[in-house]
Parts: C-alpha cells; structure tokens; sequence
C-alpha cells in the first residue's frame, strides 16, 4: 500500500488524527489547535475528515437501528406461580373463567362444610368428658352417687331377678351377694371394681382411650 | 478497565462449566461484533450471520483462550477472520450475483417517519455511497476504520485487537479516512 502519496508537506497526521477522535493529551490538543489556526492544509483536511466521520456514523446508526439481539443463550423470564395463573386467566375464554369461578365457589361451600364437621367431631361428648377434669372431692361424690344408683336399681331387682336365678353362674350370685347387703354391712368395692365401674360410667377415660390413664391413686384415696 | 475483569471472570465461569456465562459474554458483545460484521461486509443479513459464526467459534475454541489478550480482542480478531473468510468466499460467486444483493440491500433500509421521498432518496443515496465507499478500501484499512467508528474502540484496543503497532492504528486511520473523502468526493461528482 502507498501511503506516501497521502502525506501532506506538514507531517502532523498522528497529532491530526489524535486530537479527531478526542485521544491527545489536553497539551497536545492545544497545540494542534494552535497549528490548525495557522495551517490551511491541516484545517481543511481535520474539515474534511469529520464530515467523513459524520456520514459514516450516519450509516452505523442505521445499520445499528435494525439490530435484534440474537443471543444463543435466550433470557428466559420465570414468572411467579401467580403472575402465570393471573396470565392464564386473562387469556382464557369468560365460559372458563365462569367455570372457574363456581369450581372455587363450590370448592369454597365443601370446604366450609368439612371444617363444620370436623368441629363437630372434635365437640364429641366422649372427648369432652375425656378432656375434663375432675377434682378429688368431685370424683368421690360421683363414684359414689354412681354406687348408690346401682345399688338402687340392685335392690328394685332383687325379688324377682334375684330368686328365679339363684341357681345360675358364680358371677351372678357374688353380685346378687353383693345388691342383697344393706348399705351398713355391704362390703366396700375393690380398687379393681372401682376403677370398672368409674370406667364404665365415663367419669375416667379407659386406658384405651386417648391415652390418658386412670387416676387410680385418686378414686382409692 | 472494569470490563476487561468482568470478561475475564465470564470466562472463567464459562471455563468452569458455568451454562449462562458464555451467554453473558454474547450479550455483552454481540451488538459491537454485528457494527464490526456489518462494516466490514455491508450488508444487514451477512453481518448477521457473521455474528453468530464468531461467537460459535469464539465458543468452540473457549478453551485455546489463554487470557494472554482481552476478551475483547479475541472475539474482535475472530470477527475479522469470519468477515475476511465470508468475503472470499462471496468472491467464489459472480459479480452480477452480489451487485444483485447490494442493490437489494440497499433497499432495506426502512425510510424514516417524516421525510420527504426526496430527502428519502437523498438520504439512501448517501448511506449507499458510503457503504461502497467503505467496502472499496482495502481489508487492513477497513478493519480499522470499523474499530474506530462502528465499535469506538480506543487507538490501543485496535492495536491489541490485530497485533500491530499504536502508530500503524494512527496511519491505517489517517489513510483510509483519506481515501474515503476521496471515494465520497467522486461519489457526489458522479450524482451531479
């Protein structure tokens, strides 16, 4: 390639080029100035040269305008669970945003009734007098207001039940032994027959049920 | 420079076997390697397949770069060898086939909201001329003249970029903007 033929008689064209594209230093630039002031070559040429610049940048900026990125690597935008169903919903057709409005009503309705339920569960007379409590002086007077009852009822038997049956099982006499003792001279209840009877009464939660266990120590106190 | 360490420590990444850094590098750079592509060919659709042939490149050979040159430099020198190896390979074709595309190219360029046709015309004539004028100056020159005012790149990243002296930067630029007043000038004698 010759350049030769490109030189001007001043040979400033680094400095001309430099101080074009903003790359001299502050004293370089000053100086090159200076020169421009008093050179007509190297004013017409730093002239001519920007005018180049100005079309060309013309052509990059329109070149550039057209420019869609095309990235290999695409940037994929994760929405979140609720902007993807706000989306979903806003395209959908209104019979399937009708639809989806009574699915949740009607799931709504279920729901509330199924929690009704389990409350109702929860409220259960067996759980409740699971989960009272009972003080000492109270499950004394309910042991024995429940013996007296069953003493009660023993006696109104007696006559009848009582005499046709005499000769049947060993279980039956001991209790027929047991409901024909008067109050004074009956034998108290064992701490088995106790712990039977508040069970079977209810006042105390079996062992069975929800693990709680009898208070034992207390009803024979 | 805080780009020459982010680029630097892409690559890494991506060495690393990071999938998004290499993603990254191309997003960072693919605007500045198309205005080198485009520069170089002229023409909107080879640019852009140039552009996506330099980063596929640049990607397959991650591993020969050895950190030596900027991120920059290495993807820019790639570019050029992609242009200069799609130049002779268009040269393969016949000369009617690419004034062809040219002139069909040159008639992509979308007209502006507001102009006359006219100063459309006008306009369209010039960037043209331009275009031709670019593409007339031979490949060293060009390549220079496209670091500098397509990508602005600074007289030492074009220097590191093709591995020449700061003063061979200085006087391939003072030549081929020489030469280009010289083609524009003719140009506009040739219009009147």
């Amino acid at each position: 390639m010759n350049e030769d033929f490109l030189k001007q008689d001043c040979q400033q064209q680094d400095e001309l080029i430099s101080v074009l594209y903003g790359e001299a230093s502050p004293e370089d630039t000053k100086q090159f100035q200076t020169h421009l002031r008093q050179c007509g070559s190297c004013a017409r040429e730093y002239e001519a040269f920007s005018g180049v610049r100005s079309s060309v940048h013309e052509l990059r900026d329109l070149a550039l305008a057209g420019f869609q990125p095309q990235s290999p690597v695409q940037r994929v935008e994760r929405k979140s669970a609720r902007a993807a169903l706000t989306s979903f919903f806003n395209l959908s057709p209104v019979w399937m945003k009708l639809g989806t409005a009574v699915a949740i009503a009607v799931l709504c309705v279920f729901g509330f009734i199924g929690f009704m339920k389990s409350k109702q569960v929860v409220n259960s007379p067996l759980k409740e007098a699971a989960a009272r409590m009972y003080s000492e002086a109270e499950l004394k007077d309910a042991v024995a207001r429940a013996v007296n009852e069953a003493n009660v009822a023993a006696r109104s038997d007696h006559g009848t039940v009582g005499s046709v049956q005499a000769e049947n099982s060993s279980d039956r006499i001991s209790v027929n032994r047991i409901q024909s003792q008067s109050p004074k001279n009956r034998r108290p209840l064992s701490r088995y027959e106790r712990q039977q009877l508040a069970a079977d009464l209810r006042l105390v939660a079996r062992p069975d049920e929800d693990g709680l266990e009898l208070l034992s120590d207390r009803i024979n106190q | 420079m805080d780009t020459l360490t982010n680029d630097e420590t892409i690559v890494e990444r991506a060495l690393a076997g990071d999938p998004e850094a290499f993603g990254e590098i191309v997003r960072r750079w693919e605007r500045r390697i198309f205005a080198l592509s485009y520069g170089m060919l002229g023409r909107e659709d080879e640019a852009r397949d140039a552009t996506q042939e330099t980063f596929l490149a640049a990607f397959r050979n991650l591993r020969g770069f050895r950190g030596e040159a900027k991120v920059s430099s290495w993807l820019h020198r790639i570019a050029v060898n992609q242009c200069i190896s799609r130049q002779r390979r268009a040269r393969v074709r016949s000369e009617s086939a690419i004034e062809d595309e040219e002139e069909r190219h040159a008639a992509q360029f979308a007209a502006p909201v507001g102009y006359s046709p006219s100063h459309v015309i006008e306009s369209q004539q010039e960037t043209d001329a331009v275009r031709r004028a670019i593409q007339s100056l031979p490949v060293e020159l060009r390549q220079v003249v496209i670091m500098k005012e397509f990508e602005e790149l600074t007289f030492r990243e074009i220097a590191e970029a093709l591995d020449i002296p700061l003063s061979t930067v200085k006087s391939r630029l003072y030549t081929a903007l020489k030469q280009l007043q010289m083609r524009l000038n003719r140009f506009a004698n040739d219009a009147t």
